[in-house]
C-alpha cells in the first residue's frame, strides 16, 4: 500500500540509532532497579534463611564434624551410612505412611463438611468458627488433648468402649496403632483448614454451569463428579502441594507424644533430624538426612505439579 | 523538505514508531502529528493496533522503534507520570476506595513540581468537578455513580492536571447509545473550552465522524488514511476506508476495464475524471456510496433494477437493487416509499457516487454516471 | 483471585452461600447437612470440653472412675500454679509479640514483591518467581539444623531475632499476595502512573487498600502458622522466659511429669488469644479462595 500523508509535515529521527539504545538501556534499568527495591526483603529473607541452608545443607554431605571439631571432606559416606541406616529407612517409611493416611483422609472430610456447609444458610458462621477451633491450636496442644481423649484409664474413648464391654486400647503405646492414631490426631487439627479451603473454592465456582447442569437433569452425585471436582482442580493441586509439604515434615506431635516410640514405630524423618542436631557430635549425616527429605518434597511436588496442573 | 524538529505549534509527533511483540509487528512504522488544540480521533476495527498508540504515547508500553515527541519534548525515555499527558480509559479506571473528590485531586495530590497547597488543589478540584457538572456527587464513590457520570469522573481527573496532550481510550464504548451521544457534545464542550491536542481512540465510525478535526484510519497495524471526515467520506483512500467508514456499508464490485477503456455496470457506463487512463482488460473495483444514490420514479436515472429489500430507518429508507451483472447497490428511498421486493427502481447517482479503486484496493479516483446505453 | 478489588467496585450482593454457586438445595440434602455438620462440631469440639473439665480439677481427681465430668467444687489451683511457677505470662507475650510482628512484616514484604511480580516489566521476573516457587516447597524442618548454625554465626540464638528473621524466608505469601494483585486492572495503576504518582505510591495508595480483604486472610494464614510453629523456637530459643507458648506447653509435660490439670489450664489459656484473634477476622476469611496463589 502507497504512502500515508501523515498531516502537518515529514520529519525524521533527532537522535542516531546508538543514542536511542543508550537511553533505552538506561530507562529498563532503572524499572528494573525500582522491580528489585521492591523484592528486596524477601529476596535478603530468601538467601539468607534459604539459599545459604540450602547450600550449606548440600556442602554437609560431603563433610563430618563441625561442631567439636574441624570438618572434614568425606565423599559420599555420608550418603552411604545414611541409606544404611535402618532407623533413617524406618524414619522415611513412617512419614510417608503417615502422608498417605492422614492426606487422604482430611481431605474427604473436609470435602464433605465443605458440600454440606454449602448447602446450608442458617447457622453457618457459627458452625465454621466451631470447626476452625482445632485449627488454631498448636500441633503439640492437639496432641495433649488427644492424651486425654485416648487415655486407657480414663480417656472417653476407652471409656466407651469398656461401657460396651470391650478391652482398653492403648492408642499410642501400640506400635501397630501409634502412628494411625497421630495421623488421625493431625486430622483432626487439619480438618477446619482444609474445609475453609474447599468451601472458597466450592464458593468460587460459577453458578451458571450449575443450573444448565440441572436442566440437562445431571444428578447431584454426577454433578459433583463430573462438574465440581474438575472445576477445582486449581483448589486441589494448591491442596495437594501444600498438605504434602506440611505433612511430610511431621515433628511435633510425634516429638509431644511418643518421641518416636513405641520401639521407633512412629520416628518421623524430621524428628530423627532433630535428634542428630543434638544427639550425634557429626552433622553430616543430618545434613545427609535433611537434604534428602529437602529432595523428595521437591520431587513429589514436581511430580504433583506435572499431573495436576491445568494444561493450558 | 524534512524538518530536523517538529514545528512547536505541534502537540504530538510520532516519528517512524513502530511496535512489535517478538516477531509479531503490530503496528508497522507510521507518521503522525498532532497540532496544538487538534482533536485527532483514531479510528479501527478491534485489535487493529490503535489503542496501542495511546499506551506508547502515555509510556505505557515502549514504542520498538521510532520516537515520540510531546510537547517538543522527546518523551521514548521518560516515565509515564512525567510525560505531561492525561488519559481517559474505557472502564474509567476510578479508584473505587476514593471519592469522586479525592480521585479528581489525586493527580493534583501526586504533582511535586510544583507542590500544591491544600487551597489550590480543593479550587482546581471544583472547577474540573464544575466543568463535567459533577459538584453535587463530590462525596460519593465510584460505586454508587451511574456510568456516564463515572465518565465524567474519570474526564474532570485528566482535566485537572491541565496536561499538554490528553489520550482517550474508547472512552465511550461502555455507555448505552442515548448516552453516548449526550457525552459526546459534552466531550466536544469540554474540549472547546480547553483546547488540548486530543487523541481519541473509537471503533464506532460515527463517534469518528462528529467529533474529530481529522481522522485517522487504521487497519491490521497499518494506517490507512489520515484526513478530515469529509475527505474519507468522499474520498476513500481504500477499499477498506470506503467500506468502514459510512453507513450503510459501501457495496464493491469487480468490473474488467472494456477493450474500449470504459468502465460499465450493467448497461451504465461510468464517466472517470479524465485525466485517468484504464488499460483494457484490466480488473478494477466499484464501490458506490448508498447515501448518494437516490430510488427516483422519473426515467432520466442512471441505473435502474430490481427491489430486492428494503431497510427502514425511520428518517428514510435504503433498498438493495439488483443493477444486473451481479452488481447490487444500496440506494437511499424516502421513508415512507411504496417499494416492495420484485419492483423496478430507478437509481439516480450524486456526483461523487461512485469510487474506482485498483486491484490492490488503492483508490483511482471518482467517477460519475456518463451515457446508458439504450 | 479478582475478588478482592470487585468487593470495592460492585454493591456486593447479599446471598446466602447456598446461592453463590449451587443450587437451592433440597429439604433433605439440607438436613442431612445439618446431622454431618453437627457430628463434626461435636468431633471438633468435645476435646476442648476435657480440656475446660480438667483444667478445674485437680489432678489426683483426674482418675476417679467413673470420671467426673462437672468437676466439684471448682479447683483453681492449676492456674495459680501456671503463673505462680511458671512464666505463662512471658510465653503469651513472647507468641504473640513475635507471631504479630512477623506477620505484619511479612504482609508488608509479601505485597511488595507480589506488587513487583503481578505488576512491573523488569529483567529476570520470571527467574524470580521460579525461585521464590521451588523455594516453596523447601520443608522448614529439614533446615533447622543449618538455620541453627547460621542464626548462631549472625549472634542470635536465643533472641527474638532468632524466632522472627527465618520465618520471613517462606515465600507462599508473596504468590498469594500476589494473585490478589493481580486481581486489580492494569488499568488503574497505569491511571495512577499517569497522575504522577510513583510506583511505591501506587503500591501504598492504590494497591493496598484494594486488596484489603485478600489481606486480612493472608494475615490470619501468616499469624496461624506462627502461632502454631514448633520446632524451629524449640532449636532457636533455650531460656524458658523466652520460648513461645507451643514449647513452653510441651515442656510442662515432659519436666513435672503428668501434671495433667496443669497442662489443660495452660492450653485452654493458650487458646483464647487465637481465637479471639480469629474471630475478629473470620468474616473476611472464609469467602477467599486461595488456588489462585501458586498460579505461574
Amino acid at each position: 500500500m502507497t504512502d500515508v500523508d501523515t498531516g502537518l509535515s515529514s520529519t525524521q529521527l533527532t537522535l542516531s540509532p546508538e543514542e536511542h539504545r543508550r537511553l533505552r538501556r538506561r530507562y529498563r534499568r532503572r524499572t528494573t532497579l525500582t522491580a528489585y527495591a521492591f523484592l528486596g526483603p524477601n529476596l535478603l529473607a530468601f538467601i539468607a534463611f534459604l539459599l545459604i541452608p540450602v547450600v550449606w545443607l548440600f556442602v554437609s554431605t560431603f563433610r563430618t564434624g563441625g561442631v567439636l571439631g574441624p570438618a572434614e571432606f568425606v565423599g559420599l559416606d555420608n550418603w552411604r551410612d545414611t541409606f544404611a541406616d535402618p532407623l533413617a529407612r524406618t524414619s522415611i517409611r513412617n512419614t510417608v505412611v503417615y502422608s498417605a493416611m492422614a492426606i487422604p483422609a482430611v481431605f474427604v472430610i473436609a470435602m464433605v463438611l465443605a458440600l454440606a456447609l454449602r448447602t446450608i444458610s442458617r447457622g453457618s458462621a457459627l458452625i465454621r468458627v466451631a470447626l476452625y477451633l482445632p485449627t488454631l491450636q498448636p500441633a503439640v496442644v492437639a496432641a495433649f488433648i488427644f492424651v486425654f481423649v485416648l487415655h486407657p484409664d480414663f480417656g472417653v474413648i476407652n471409656y466407651a468402649i469398656r461401657g460396651f464391654g470391650g478391652d482398653p486400647i492403648n492408642f499410642l503405646g501400640d506400635t501397630s496403632l501409634a502412628l494411625p492414631t497421630i495421623a488421625g490426631i493431625e486430622v483432626w487439627r487439619g480438618t477446619g483448614f482444609w474445609t475453609m479451603m474447599f468451601l472458597a473454592g466450592l464458593t468460587a465456582l460459577p453458578s451458571e454451569l450449575y443450573h444448565a447442569a440441572e436442566i440437562d437433569g445431571a444428578g447431584a452425585i454426577r454433578r459433583f463428579v463430573r462438574l465440581t471436582l474438575p472445576l477445582l482442580r486449581p483448589t486441589f493441586y494448591f491442596a495437594v502441594i501444600f498438605a504434602t509439604i506440611v505433612n511430610l515434615q511431621l515433628f511435633d506431635s510425634v516429638f509431644a507424644l511418643t518421641d518416636g516410640g513405641p520401639v521407633n514405630s512412629t520416628i518421623s524423618v524430621s524428628l530423627y533430624i532433630y535428634r542428630s542436631l543434638f544427639l550425634f557430635g557429626d552433622i553430616g549425616f543430618g545434613a545427609t538426612l535433611s537434604f534428602l527429605l529437602v529432595i523428595t518434597v521437591l520431587v513429589l511436588t514436581g511430580l504433583q505439579t506435572f499431573l495436576l496442573r491445568d494444561r493450558k | 523538505m524534512p524538518a530536523l524538529s517538529p514545528p512547536s505549534d505541534v502537540a504530538v509527533s510520532l516519528i517512524q514508531v513502530a511496535k512489535s511483540y517478538g516477531a509479531v509487528e503490530v503496528l508497522h512504522p507510521f507518521e503522525l502529528q498532532v497540532a496544538e488544540g487538534e482533536f485527532v480521533v483514531l479510528l479501527g476495527p478491534s485489535g487493529c493496533g490503535k489503542s496501542t498508540i495511546l499506551k506508547m504515547i502515555a509510556g505505557l508500553e515502549e514504542a520498538s522503534h521510532g520516537e515520540i515527541h510531546v510537547a517538543g519534548e522527546l518523551v521514548n525515555y521518560v516515565r509515564p507520570r512525567d510525560r505531561n499527558v492525561a488519559m481517559v480509559f474505557q472502564n474509567y479506571a476510578l479508584y473505587p476506595h476514593m471519592t469522586v473528590r479525592e480521585n479528581i485531586a489525586f493527580p493534583l495530590k501526586m504533582s511535586r513540581q510544583p507542590r500544591l497547597k491544600r487551597a489550590v488543589i480543593d479550587e482546581r478540584t471544583a472547577e474540573a468537578a464544575d466543568i463535567v457538572d459533577l459538584t453535587p456527587y463530590l462525596g460519593r464513590k465510584p460505586a454508587q455513580l451511574s456510568g456516564g457520570q463515572r465518565q465524567r469522573v474519570a474526564l474532570a481527573r485528566a482535566i485537572v492536571r491541565q496536561p499538554a496532550v490528553f489520550l482517550m481510550d474508547e472512552p465511550l464504548s461502555n455507555l448505552d447509545a442515548l448516552l453516548r451521544a449526550d457525552m459526546r457534545t459534552s466531550l466536544l464542550d469540554v474540549h472547546a473550552r480547553i483546547k488540548k491536542a486530543t487523541l481519541y481512540v473509537t471503533h464506532d465510525q460515527i463517534e469518528a465522524m462528529t467529533m474529530a478535526d481529522r481522522v485517522v484510519v487504521i487497519n491490521a497495524g497499518r494506517i490507512q488514511q489520515i484526513g478530515q471526515p469529509h475527505e474519507l467520506y468522499t474520498a476513500p483512500a481504500n477499499t477498506f476506508v470506503a467500506q468502514f467508514i459510512g453507513s450503510p456499508r459501501m457495496p464493491l464490485h469487480s468490473l474488467t476495464v472494456s477493450d474500449d477503456g470504459a468502465l460499465r455496470i450493467a448497461d451504465a457506463t461510468l464517466a472517470l475524471d479524465p485525466a485517468v487512463v484504464l488499460e483494457p482488460g484490466a480488473t478494477v473495483t466499484v464501490g458506490l456510496r448508498p447515501s448518494a444514490l437516490r430510488a427516483t420514479t422519473s426515467g432520466s436515472a442512471c441505473f435502474f433494477g430490481e427491489a430486492r429489500r428494503r431497510d427502514y430507518l425511520g428518517s428514510d429508507s435504503y433498498l438493495e437493487v439488483d443493477l444486473g451483472d451481479g452488481a447490487s447497490a444500496m440506494v437511499r428511498a424516502e421513508a415512507d416509499a411504496e417499494v416492495r421486493p420484485g419492483d423496478i427502481v430507478h437509481v439516480d447517482a450524486a456526483p461523487g457516487a461512485i469510487h474506482v479503486f485498483d486491484e490492490a484496493g488503492v483508490r483511482i479516483c471518482g467517477a460519475s454516471v456518463g451515457q446508458r446505453e439504450q | 483471585m479478582p475478588r478482592t478489588y470487585e468487593d470495592e467496585t460492585r454493591e456486593v450482593e447479599s446471598s446466602g452461600s447456598a446461592a453463590r454457586s449451587g443450587l437451592p438445595a433440597s429439604r433433605p440434602a439440607i438436613a442431612l447437612s445439618y446431622v454431618i455438620l453437627l457430628v463434626g462440631v461435636a468431633i471438633a469440639l468435645v476435646p476442648f470440653l476435657y480440656v475446660v473439665s480438667t483444667s478445674l480439677k485437680e489432678t489426683t481427681s483426674l482418675f476417679s472412675y467413673p470420671p467426673d465430668w462437672i468437676p466439684s467444687p471448682i479447683y483453681w489451683g492449676n492456674f495459680e500454679s501456671l503463673f505462680a511457677d511458671h512464666p505463662f505470662v512471658w510465653w503469651t507475650f513472647n507468641t504473640l509479640f513475635v507471631a504479630g510482628t512477623v506477620t505484619v512484616l511479612k504482609l508488608w514484604f509479601d505485597t511488595m514483591a507480589g506488587y513487583a511480580l503481578a505488576k512491573m516489566e523488569f529483567t529476570g521476573r520470571r527467574g524470580v518467581a521460579l525461585l521464590f516457587l521451588l523455594s516453596v516447597a523447601i520443608p522448614i524442618s529439614a533446615l533447622i539444623i543449618p538455620l541453627f548454625f547460621v542464626v548462631r554465626y549472625l549472634g542470635l540464638l536465643n533472641t527474638y531475632w532468632a524466632l522472627i528473621l527465618p520465618p520471613l524466608a517462606n515465600p507462599l505469601g508473596i504468590f498469594m499476595a500476589r494473585s490478589f494483585i493481580v486481581g486489580i486492572p492494569d488499568n488503574l495503576e497505569d491511571s495512577a502512573r499517569l497522575d504522577g504518582a510513583s510506583e511505591f505510591t501506587i503500591y501504598r495508595k492504590i494497591v493496598l487498600p484494594l486488596i484489603r480483604p485478600g489481606l486480612v486472610v493472608l494475615g490470619m494464614f501468616t499469624f496461624m502458622l506462627q502461632y502454631t510453629s514448633f520446632i524451629w523456637p524449640l532449636i532457636a530459643v533455650q531460656d524458658s522466659e523466652r520460648q513461645v507458648l507451643a514449647v513452653g506447653i510441651s515442656g510442662l509435660q515432659s519436666a513435672f511429669l503428668q501434671d495433667w490439670g496443669l497442662l489443660s489450664a495452660a492450653m485452654l489459656l493458650a487458646a483464647i488469644p487465637i481465637t479471639l484473634v480469629f474471630l475478629l477476622v473470620q468474616k473476611a476469611f472464609v469467602v477467599n479462595d486461595l488456588s489462585g496463589a501458586l498460579k505461574e
